[in-house]
């Protein structure tokens, strides 16, 4: 420890040991925890939507309302889409702790910015389908009784707000993606100039 | 478990047990989460001595894979604060008085408070040169130019001496 360039920091921790190795065949680190959890939310939050969507489908078909039901069952394939997608786009790097930090970091960064900037195609695309043949159907069903204009106004409304919480998300995992290539950048600029 | 992956391991216990442990003391703040890192440190460590060829020290090997680690398990930790990069802070941080702040201990938690604050690099590059590791040595295990170290180097010289007074001049042999 005399060689150190502050000794009280050396001077802690003298009798740490490494854990038994035999513990290792059954750990999960927090990392493989973490991830497992994540999955399990992601599918069941899957699951969930699309028995809802099957139930509405259901529920549509049952009343003679066939391109309502359709609707609901574009909105289970976007639904699995996403969920195909996510498997993709989130799944971890391959595991390779012993590269040097920079390009460790600069890896998950780069991960991180190819799943934000392109969440329109992979995440809210799929199931822009499903919401538009919902909401034309809606539309439709009301038109019978108003007529197509007082329809499309009745439905202007909610139609806005989905369209604005779908341009929301996609802002702003845009900006967030703008930051993390800020980050990519910096770091670039930390190493040696090839 | 082959032989060549226990060895390595054992060496590795060795060499480096502690200077893991103050990683994951200073990283993560929580004492539990810091004792479950320090042993993620060690399994990946033990999964990782299979891939081991030699082409790089072993300390290389150990500091990456233990600083990757870390790096992961604080870039996953979501109420962290922003960082603010080591050239913006002028003083070493404290949460207590000066007078508290010289004793030993206080040296310590500052230190530590300090490695929180900062980016992840940056944090990795002071710990490193805390654990008395060269300048060019660091840069090999952080993938960043020397000059880039020696700048942060510098910096955590420039805040030991103003916390503390007299910091131990060993430091400067390892430029």
């Amino acid at each position: 420890m005399s060689n150190l360039p502050f000794p009280q920091w050396g001077a802690q921790q003298p009798n740490a040991s490494f854990a038994n190795p035999s513990k290792f065949q059954k750990r999960s680190t927090m990392f493989e925890r973490k991830i497992r959890r994540r999955n399990m939310f992601e599918y069941i939050a899957g699951l969930i939507g699309s028995i809802l969507f099957a139930w509405f489908a259901w529920t549509a078909f049952a009343e003679g309302e066939s391109l309502m039901a359709a609707s609901w069952l574009l909105q289970i394939v976007g639904t699995i889409v996403v969920l195909l997608n996510l498997r993709k786009v989130g799944s971890n790097l391959p595991h390779s702790p012993e590269q040097d930090c920079r390009s460790h970091l600069r890896a998950q960064l780069a991960h991180q910015h190819k799943a934000l900037s392109s969440v329109g195609r992979w995440y809210l695309g799929p199931f822009i389908p499903g919401l538009l043949a919902v909401f034309l159907a809606m539309v439709e069903i009301t038109a019978r009784e108003t007529g197509w204009a007082i329809a499309f106004g009745m439905f202007a409304l909610p139609a806005f707000v989905v369209v604005a919480m779908f341009v929301g998300i996609f802002w702003l995992n845009k900006r967030a993606a703008k930051q993390l290539a800020e980050q990519i950048s910096e770091l670039d600029g930390l190493a040696d100039p090839a | 478990m082959n032989a060549q992956q226990d060895d390595l391991y054992r060496q590795a216990e060795s060499e480096f047990a502690p200077a893991i442990a103050r990683l994951a003391q200073a990283m993560e703040r929580n004492p539990e989460k810091a004792r479950d890192l320090e042993q993620d440190i060690h399994c990946e460590l033990w999964r990782s001595f299979e891939r081991f060829e030699g082409n790089c020290a072993l300390s290389t090997w150990v500091y990456r894979v233990a600083h990757n680690v870390a790096a992961d398990h604080v870039g996953r930790a979501a109420r962290r604060p922003a960082p603010v990069p080591i050239e913006d802070i002028e003083h070493l941080p404290s949460n207590v008085s000066t007078e508290d702040a010289a004793a030993e201990g206080h040296a310590i938690e500052r230190i530590q408070l300090l490695v929180r604050t900062l980016p992840l690099i940056d944090a990795q590059v002071i710990l490193l040169w805390l654990e008395g590791q060269s300048g060019k040595d660091i840069a090999e295990i952080s993938g960043l130019s020397v000059n880039a170290v020696n700048v942060r180097i510098h910096r955590i010289k420039s805040m030991l001496a103003d916390a503390f007074a007299e910091p131990d001049r060993k430091g400067a042999d390892h430029e």
